[in-house]
This record gives C-alpha cells, structure tokens and sequence, in this order.
C-alpha cells in the first residue's frame, strides 16, 4: 500500500523531471549543474540522507529475513508434511481418508506414530526430551512429490528392530554415530537402541528426532498406548511451500470425511502444521517489518529534517542567483522544478548508496541476531534479500525525499528578486491576526471534537489535547504574551503526551508501536519549541560561566537562527529520545528478573517438568538435597465458553489442577481478584478446594473478567458453570494455565494429559541453580527438566535485552544522521560566514577562536539534542512505566545512568567530531581571500 | 576626539614611517592561471598620514591595501609597519600586530548579522583581550561618538546602508589603531552620507592616526594629504594632494 503510493509519487515526478530534462534546458543545467558544484559537500549531502533510505530498506530486509528463516523451518521440520491429524485408529483413518476423492488433494497419505521420550547414551549424555517418531519408512520415501524433501531418502526401507535413526542435529547433540548405542526411556524401563544412520534435519526427520520402523520400540513398551500418540501424515499437491496454499481445501475435504459432528466412531483432530507455521512467518516478517520501520522512523524523521535543513542552506547561499534568475524570467515554478531536479538527482545516489548499507545493516542485525538465539533456537537465522523489499525501500526512501524538497523548495522559492540580488532578508511574512485567530479557535475546536468523538482511539486521544494547547498560544499570547504563551502551551502538550499513558489508560492498554513514535515526534517538536524559548536563559548563564570570545560566537550564530537549530537539535533529540527509553526498559526489565520470578512461581523456586511416561515420585523429589518441599501439578486440557466466545481450538485452555498444598506453598500473586477474597491467600485456598471457581490467565483477560461465569466442557462434552475467582499473569515460559481443583478436574474427564509438574521450594539460603541441576540430574532418565524461576525470568531478560540492544544498535545509526546532518550545516556554514570569518580574523581575532566557536556550536546544538532527548525519554518512560497498564504492574523505574552517561557521551563526542573539519576550515579561513571571495 | 595608540615597542609617533613596502609581489594563481596583482611595489606611509589609493578596477588597489595590512600573502617582498616585518612573523603574530595596532572599514560593511551593533563594535577588544565590561563600555561609547548609539542595540539587518558603515568605522576605531584601513569605505553609499563618513575618517586623522583609503571618488582622494595611483599592479604616480592639484 505505502510502497504503492511511493511508486505513483515517483512515476508522476519523473514524468515532470523527464519533461524538464528534455525540453527545459536552463532548469537541467540548474539542477544538474548544482549537485556537481561542491562534490564534496554534494557527497555529504547524499551521504546524509542516504541513511534514511538505508533505515527503510534494512527494516524490510530485516523483515523478510526473519520471515523467510521462520518459512525455511518448514523444510526442516515437516517438508511434504501438510496437516497432522490426531486420531486414535490411524491405520482406519488413512484408509477412509484415501477412500474419498483426496487425489486431486492430496499426493501422500501415512500413519505415523510418536512419543516423547529421554535418552541417555553410554558416555552418559542424558536428553530429557527427544521426539520419537515410527513409521513406515519406505511409504514414507515416497511420500510427497519430492522425496528428497522428506530427509528419509538415504534410509533403507526398513532398520530393523531395536535399530534407529537420528537427525543430524541429534546426533551432534548427543554425540551419536552410526553403530553405536544408547537408551531409550520410553517407560519406566529402559530400552537400548543401535544408531544405524545419521539422517539430514529436514522433512520428517526434523519432525522427529528419533526415527524408527514402525511400531519398532513403542511394541517392547508395556506403556505404548498410554504414552504415544497415532497420526495420519498428509502431503498435499505441490511442493514443500505450495502445498500449503491446499490446506483449507484439505480441511474441507476431510471435515466431510470425518463429518466430526455427527460420528462418535472416529474423532480426529486436524492440525494444519505447515499452514500455520508460513502464516506465523508471514506474521513475523510483517511485525519485525514494523518494529525495525517504525524504530527507524525516528531516524527517516530525522533525515527529512536534515533535508529541510539542507535546502534551507542551498538557497541561502544561492539567494543572489536565485534573485538574478528571478529577475532574468525564470518563474518560481522553475525554480521549484531546479531544486526538485538537484533533490532527485541527490536521492538517486542516495538511494543506491541506501541499498548497498541498508542490506548491510541488515545483514548485521541477522547476524547479531544469529549469534544471540540461535544456539537456543530451532530457527537458523539468515540474511534474505528480496527484490520486492529493495523496490519498497528505495521507492519510500525516495518518495520521503523528494516530497520533502518539493515542499521545501516551495517556500524557498518565494523571494523578492529585489531584495535576493542585494542579499538583503526577506521582510517576515506572516498570516493576518484575524486568520490567526480563526485558526486557533478552528483548532481548538477541532481538538476537542477528535478528544470527544473518538475518545477510544490512541492516536486521536494522544494528540488532539496537544492540537487544543498548540492552537491555544495565539489567543493566550494576548494575555500572557508570546514568550510565555508558546513554551507553556508546548509544556503543557508533553506533559499530556507524557502522562496520557496512565491519564487514559482504559485507551492506551494495548499501545501499538506507532503509537511510541508518534509520541515521540510530537514531545520532541514540542521541547524543541521550549527549549528555543531558553535561548535567553542560556545565553546568560553561559555568560556567567565563561567570559571566553570564542564561547560567545559559537552561541552567537545558533541562538540567532533558531529555526535551523531547532531542526537539527530536533535530529538528535528524536534519536536519542528513543534509546533513552529503550534503556529505560532494558533496565527496568533487566531490574525486575526477581518479580517476575515471583510472579510466575509464587513462593516456590523451581519449576520441574517430569514425562509422565516416566513418571517422578514426590517423595523422591523432596528427597533431593536442599529441597525443602515441592508440590505435584496434573495438567489437562479443557474447553470453555462464555457469553460471546465460541468454542474452537483457541478457546481450549491448558489446565493446572491445584491441591491445598499449592495453595499454601506456590499462590502466584494475582492481577486481579474478585471482591469475595479478602487476599490472594484466601482465594487460593477456596479454589484448591472448591468446584465454584477457577483462576485464569491473564491473556484471556480481555474476554473473561473476575466473577464473570465460565463453562468448562470436559472430555465427553460435560460442562461445569465456574467462576473467575481471579487471574494471574501467564507466559510461554511454564505455560501454567488455568487453575482449577482436582474436585473439579474430575468432574469434566480430560481431553488429554500432559506431563506433569512440580513446585519446588528449595531450603533457605540454596544456590537454586545447582539444586535445579541437581533435579534435573537425578532424574534425567525420567524426562526431567528443573529450571529456577528467576534462572528463567534471567534468561527472558537476557533476551530481551540483546532484542533491545540490537534495536538500539539499529537506531543508533540514526544518530549517524545528526552527526552528518550537523557536519553539512556547518562546513556550509563556513562557506555561508565566510566573510564575516575573513572579517574577524582581520580585526584581529586569533585562528584559534574561530575554530574553537565552530567547535562550541557544534557541543551546544548536540548538548541540547541530548538534554531535550534524555530529559523527554526520562520523563516519558516514567510516566509510562509506572502510571500505565501498558507494561506490566510493580514494575519499579530505573534511570541506567552509566549507560545514558554513555549514550551522552558518545552523542557529544560525535557532535564534536563533526564540527572539527569545519572548524579547521574555518580556522585556515585567511583574511583577503575570505574577503575577496565573499 | 580620537587618540594615537602607542606601544613601546613600535614607534608610530607622527612623521615617522609607520608603513614601509619594498618590491613588494603579489601574484594570483587559480589553476594553471596566473595574474600578477603587485609587480614589485615600493611604498612608504608617515604616521598620521591620510593617504588615498587610487586606480582603475582590477589594477591592484584593494591587493596592495590587503598586502600592506598583512591580510593577504604576498610572494615576495616585504612590509613593515611600525618598524615590525609582518611577514617575518607567525600568523598569530601578525593577528596580534593587526589587533592591536590596525582597523579595517570595508565597502560591504561586514558586520556579523547575529550580533547587535554594539556586539559587533566591541568584537576586536573582546579579541585583544580587554575584560567584557570595559569593552562594552568602550563599545557603546565609540557608537555614541560616531552618532549612532540609539542604535547600538539592533542588529546590522536592522540598520542603513549608512548607519551599518558606522557601526564599521566604530568598530574599526574602537581599539584605537595607529592605522585605519579603508577599502572603498563610501562604494555602497550615498554621497550625503558618503560625505560624513569621510568627515568621520578626517577627523579620525586629525587626532594622529594614520588612514589609508581607497577609493574611485577622486573627491574623496582630493580630500586625502596623498594620492597613490595605482595602474597595473605597480605605483604610476605618488604625489601629495596638493602638487596633483597645482598639476
């Protein structure tokens, strides 16, 4: 859509820039002419707002790599693999499947059968939880229409019993070979097993882990139909992606095989796998899209700024000619289309140069990303270049650019020719006190209509009181004159954006990301109006701090043009707003490892997950040293419904069935609780013992509330009406669920079990990561995996830390665009005060003054883009992190000083860096040819 | 009104040679181009002189005044002003000789446009190192003496073509050089005001201190003690106003 309407854009001006380039001779020759004038400075020119385009494009190449590594699991994880359908009598499933008319659907049709077992190998090697997988490996050569996609291709036809094989990654994992052997705790006894062959990780030998004949050692298990399940593998047409594109017509097709509504007999359950996993990467592509776009939105913000200022300068220093040309005949419309020629040319180049870095800091992040999860992760992380995302890149980068100069050469234009050829200023122009005012009542209004009338959508409720204030310093200037009116009305404007977070919460509870940066843009251009207006205050206390001459000149020229400092102060303060925030949460997050350990294992240290095919005595667990005691948790699966919510997959919850035990040595602390419980003690003793109420996650918040009445339906369709006693927060980490009593487990018969858990209290003072490890090995042969609660909010924060980092990282080149956009301003500010330059240092003021103001100029616009940035990302956090629902409760503001000390350092550092050519060239600037020229 | 600025270490006392030129060159190069501007000129300025440099555009009159201030470069040669070779010093010397012993009024004015009038005045004491209080009052003073200080406040944008060459001389007098340079310091004026400004510059020389114009109004020069004749980079005539007018 946005790519769409860049491309019109484009196509419509190069039709005008074609016109002028073969009709239009004397605007060619302008706008050619110009770019190849000052090569070095065109190069800085291009080199700046360049990296807007760069921004653009490695967000969506960031995008599509992520997406296109998620795609590429379907490879290595299901290949032909289409659907899964879970029956409990395969062999009869796939026979009537095959008996209906799937051909045209469907090219393979197999059973297949899988357990989740431990292993552990002769050197001792122990692996708690490996995917099984049996079936009939010659059907399964054949299965799909490319058998090389199925990873099984390589193996005989049949292995034999006792005989397996493994997948490449396995293998290396557990440090197999062909030949030799290892155990396989299938059940409570162990079975030994021969590697008879190392497969590639793709297709059905990246489903499963362990591959084996069918029926080959679940047969030995005297444990076979409770612990494993029976699936019918389905390929459908076309290959490992396209078949995919099939998946609802197979749906269809086997819902009226099955017709599951009205048989009893067979009840299979479809899981559309492959479809599911390309939407999830189309998903991700699309967020990561978005988060990388709109984090670099800062930064295109910022380069659209420093083209405003660019242009700015080009006609300053053109005004002369600008006016001779004027005066000569050419009209502004010509004029217009010159500068629009020289901005095209520059977004040329730019975008070239923006495609070359924009892959190349994509290819960083993938990289960095890579490195970081990729150890842990099932998704290999790699670099993916689309044609589409480069096309999208450069036509947005490139639309951005030269709708900015088009409109900033649209003002430029309107100059007296009289005045221009003189090099005189323009006399102020400025709208009439009675459109002034019109306009501000019309915005006033305005605001407050958007406030009232669409009171639940963010963006309008963040922004429209801010409307109201802007409008309002007009008429206020009448009272309290303009001076006051503007920095009050602005101060009152960020502080509304600041708090609106937690003044509107019941509109702000689900933030999208956009929404942070339309906050952002709108409290830096509003600081940076507040920040101009204590120019004076500046300037005075710098007076009282420093006497020096050079000190006074490098203030001078900012303070005098406050409209270019605010253009590049607002550079670096949208930048470094940004990462200030970012490090805000990194912080916090960082901060937080040990609530967020409470809040998911209540008072309860470790987590322990344990195969119920091999099943762990309690009293074994609590035998473990430094084990103070633990509690069992059953798990099961159960349907529910309530008013307006429709039973299907999504509505089926994972059930955690709690005792008395639970209650007094776990209790999770609520979010919300229902005003019958005095405490959460209270609430959790009624729920262990009661079949009246149950305790949700948080997620189904926004459909279930506290006290709202739930239907739980059972294995057999009995349903139980509970109520929602309270929620609790719920995260992938332990997937804990909803919690019921066993009372009222045994009421509704479960769908199926899961495996089963306990909660370990360790005895005070105990390292918990070495009683984990001490758990974990104990029982490894039962499946076992132990993990402290704050081991695994560590690990979440960690992640979430390098995701920020390389989101900082990825902004921080947007701090490149302030330090390029201060470098052009002031080596064409040089050329711009070349006479004055040539002038001082006739009158005697010393070289090194001159270099040194260059320098002062430089600090003082970095030092208040990164106040105004630090102070409004501060501020902004704050009010975010502790008054809105936004982010998660208790979570208690950390300012990471060392870091924003870093940030500060590195942002003035650059600032100074880049006014120390100009400044050298300002110092060699000698008199007569200063004057001369000039 | 105005006085003499005197150093130990340099003798500008009036009829001693405060600026003396010999075979001074001055060649510009851009590119493989080259345009010699001074062909070896030899000249010799007293303290307390007003001497008018006149000549055709392009002949080398602006060059010689940027030469013998130590502005420009010259390629051989040398200048002495006070006594001193200013071109056998380091830059920063020459910056500090010009600081404290010379004033610039120029045909564009160049004023700084972000600093006000008095801002403006005050630049080369501030640049001399004179405390910002003194300066300031020394500033606004020296506007007061050349009629404009009700505008000392405003910002060149703000001011006349005549009041912002004022501010000029103001700040060309404020340090009270030994030598006022003045490179058409009337070109962008009218001649009612063109005519106050060179009151102003007269009653400059008339309290001993020495100015060097030039100029293309030969009713400027007639009004000098001396006119140099400038024609293709060398001096074609040197005479007192006086002999020009008997010739």
């Amino acid at each position: 859509m946005i790519t769409t309407a860049a491309l019109i854009i484009l196509g419509v001006l190069a039709l005008f820039v074609m016109f002028d380039l073969l009709f239009r001779p004397t605007i060619r020759r302008l706008g050619l002419r110009n770019v190849v004038r000052r090569r070095g400075e065109a190069m800085l020119v291009i080199v700046g707002s360049m990296l807007a385009t760069a921004l653009i494009i490695a967000s969506f190449v960031i995008g599509d790599s992520f997406g296109a590594s998620i795609r590429s699991v379907a490879e290595t994880r299901y290949g032909p693999v289409d659907e899964i359908v879970q029956v409990e009598d395969p062999e009869a499933t796939a026979e009537k499947i095959k008996q209906g008319d799937t051909a045209t659907i469907f090219d393979g049709i197999m059973v297949s059968r899988q357990a989740d077992v431990a292993v552990r190998t002769e050197t001792g090697t122990v692996e708690p939880s490996l995917r099984l997988l049996e079936f009939d490996i010659g059907e399964a050569k054949a299965f799909g229409n490319d058998t090389s996609s199925t990873g099984v291709v390589d193996l005989p036809d049949t292995l034999g019993v006792s005989k397996v094989a493994l997948n490449q990654k396995t293998s290396d994992d557990l440090g197999l070979k062909e030949g030799e052997t290892f155990e396989i705790f299938f059940g409570p006894t162990p079975v030994e097993v021969e590697v008879v062959s190392v497969v590639p990780t793709k297709g059905m030998a990246g489903f499963g882990q362990i591959i084996a004949d069918a029926d080959a050692i679940t047969r030995i298990s005297p444990d076979r139909d409770e612990f494993s399940s029976h699936q019918v593998l389905l390929s459908n047409t076309g290959d490992v992606y396209s078949g995919a594109e099939r998946t609802e017509e197979a749906e269809q097709l086997l819902d009226s095989i099955f017709d599951t509504e009205a048989s009893s007999e067979t009840v299979a359950e479809v899981f559309p796998v492959k479809r599911n996993l390309l939407e999830n990467a189309d998903e991700e592509a699309s967020g990561m899209t978005e988060l990388f776009g709109t984090i670099g939105g800062f930064s295109v913000a910022a380069g659209i700024l420093l083209l405003v200022n660019l242009f700015v300068m080009l006609a300053s220093e053109r005004k002369v000619e600008l006016g001779t040309l004027r005066a000569l005949g050419l009209t502004r419309s010509q004029l217009r289309r010159a500068f629009s020629l020289e901005g095209l040319t520059y977004g040329i180049f730019s975008a070239v140069l923006g495609v070359v870095c924009g892959v190349g800091v994509a290819a960083g992040v993938m990289a960095f990303a890579g490195s970081s999860f990729g150890a842990d992760s099932n998704v290999t992380l790699r670099l993916s270049v689309s044609p589409n995302a480069l096309v999208s890149g450069v036509a947005i980068g490139l639309a951005i650019s030269q709708i900015t100069v088009l409109f900033t050469a649209l003002r430029l234009v309107r100059l007296n020719p009289a005045r221009a050829l003189v090099d005189a200023a323009d006399p102020k122009r400025g709208l009439n006190n009675k459109i002034k005012f019109a306009l501000a009542t019309l915005g006033v209004i305005a605001g407050v209509a958007v406030y009232l009338l669409l009171t639940n959508e963010p963006v309008p409720v963040m922004l429209a009181p801010v409307i109201v204030a802007v409008s309002a310093i007009f008429p206020l200037g009448f009272m309290l004159g303009k001076r006051l009116a503007a920095p009050l009305c602005c101060a009152l404007g960020i502080v509304w954006v600041a708090a609106v977070f937690g003044i509107r919460s019941d509109a702000m509870d689900d933030p999208d990301i956009v929404l942070f940066l339309v906050q952002g843009l709108v409290m830096v251009g509003l600081g940076v109006v507040v920040m101009g207006s204590l120019n004076k205050v500046f300037r005075r206390a710098i007076a009282l701090l420093s006497s020096s001459y050079a000190v006074k000149l490098g203030l001078a020229y900012p303070l005098a043009r406050p409209v270019r400092s605010a253009l590049l102060i607002s550079m670096y303060a949208l930048v470094v707003f940004t990462l200030t925030f970012m490090s805000v949460l990194t912080a916090v997050f960082g901060g937080s490892t040990t609530q967020f350990a409470a809040k998911f294992g209540g008072s309860s240290d470790i987590l322990v997950e344990a195969n119920p095919a091999s099943p762990v005595a309690l009293a074994e667990l609590e035998a473990v040293e430094n084990v103070d005691s633990a509690v069992a948790v059953d798990r099961m699966l159960f349907g529910y419904k309530n008013e307006g919510s429709i039973e299907d997959e999504s509505d089926r919850e994972v059930g955690s069935i709690l005792d008395a035990k639970f209650a007094e040595l776990v209790a999770p602390p609520t979010l919300s609780r229902s005003s019958q419980f005095a405490s959460d003690e209270e609430m959790w003793r009624t729920v262990a013992s009661s079949d009246e109420w149950i305790v949700m996650p948080t997620f189904d918040s926004s459909v279930l509330e506290v006290d709202d009445v739930v239907e739980l339906i059972g294995a057999d369709e009995q349903s139980v009406a509970v109520k929602v006693a309270g929620t609790i927060e719920n995260t992938w980490m332990i997937d804990s669920g909803a919690h019921l009593s066993v009372e009222l487990a045994e009421q509704l018969k479960t769908y199926e079990e899961r495996s089963s858990r306990f909660y370990v209290q360790a005895t005070e003072g105990a390292e918990l990561t070495v009683v984990a490890d001490q758990i974990g090995s104990r029982f490894a042969t039962n499946g076992v995996e132990a993990e402290s609660f704050l081991a695994m909010a560590e690990s979440d924060t960690a992640e979430q830390e390098v995701f920020f980092n390389i989101l900082q990282g990825f902004l921080g080149l947007g701090l490149l665009i302030g330090i390029a956009g201060l470098g052009v301003v002031l080596v064409r500010s040089v050329r711009d005060r070349r006479q004055e330059l040539g002038m001082m240092r006739t009158v005697g003021i010393k070289s090194s003054v001159t270099r040194n103001s260059f320098l002062i100029e430089a600090c003082f616009i970095g030092f208040q883009g990164v106040a105004l940035g630090v102070g409004l990302g501060l501020l902004s956090s704050w009010l975010t992190i502790t008054k809105s629902t936004a982010f998660e409760e208790g979570l208690s503001f950390t300012v990471p000083s060392r870091q924003l000390m870093l940030l500060s350092a590195i942002a003035l550092g650059a600032s100074l860096l880049a006014g120390l050519i100009p400044a050298v060239r300002a110092a060699r600037t000698t008199p007569a040819e200063a004057l001369r020229v000039a | 009104m105005f006085r003499t600025k005197l150093e130990a270490d340099v003798d500008v006392s009036l009829g001693a040679s405060v600026v003396s030129a010999k075979k001074v060159r001055k060649t510009y190069r851009t590119g493989n181009l080259e345009v010699p501007a001074l062909k070896g000129v030899d000249l010799e300025i007293s303290s307390g002189e007003f001497v008018a440099i006149i000549g055709p555009s392009g002949n080398g009159k602006s060059t010689l005044l940027n030469c013998l201030s130590g502005i420009d470069t010259i390629d051989s040669g040398s200048v002495h002003i006070a006594g001193q070779d200013i071109f056998g010093v380091r830059d920063a010397k020459r910056t500090a000789l010009r600081a404290s012993m010379m004033g610039f009024i120029f045909q564009s004015f160049n004023l700084v446009p972000v600093f006000s009038a008095v801002e403006n005045v005050e630049m080369p004491l501030l640049a001399a190192g004179v405390k910002p209080k003194i300066a300031r009052e020394k500033a606004s003073r020296m506007l007061d003496q050349v009629n404009i200080g009700k505008r000392s406040a405003h910002r060149p944008s703000e001011l006349s073509g005549g009041e912002q060459q004022r501010v000029a001389i103001a700040r060309a007098l404020v340090a009270e050089p030994a030598i006022i340079w003045a490179d058409e310091p009337t070109g962008n004026l009218d001649s009612a005001t063109a005519a106050v400004i060179v009151d102003l510059l007269k009653e400059v020389n008339a309290n001993g201190q020495t100015v060097v114009i030039v100029t293309h109004d030969r009713g400027i020069a007639k009004q000098s003690d001396r006119i140099v004749k400038v024609r293709d980079g060398r001096i074609e005539s040197d005479e007192t106003s006086a002999e020009m007018a008997g010739a």
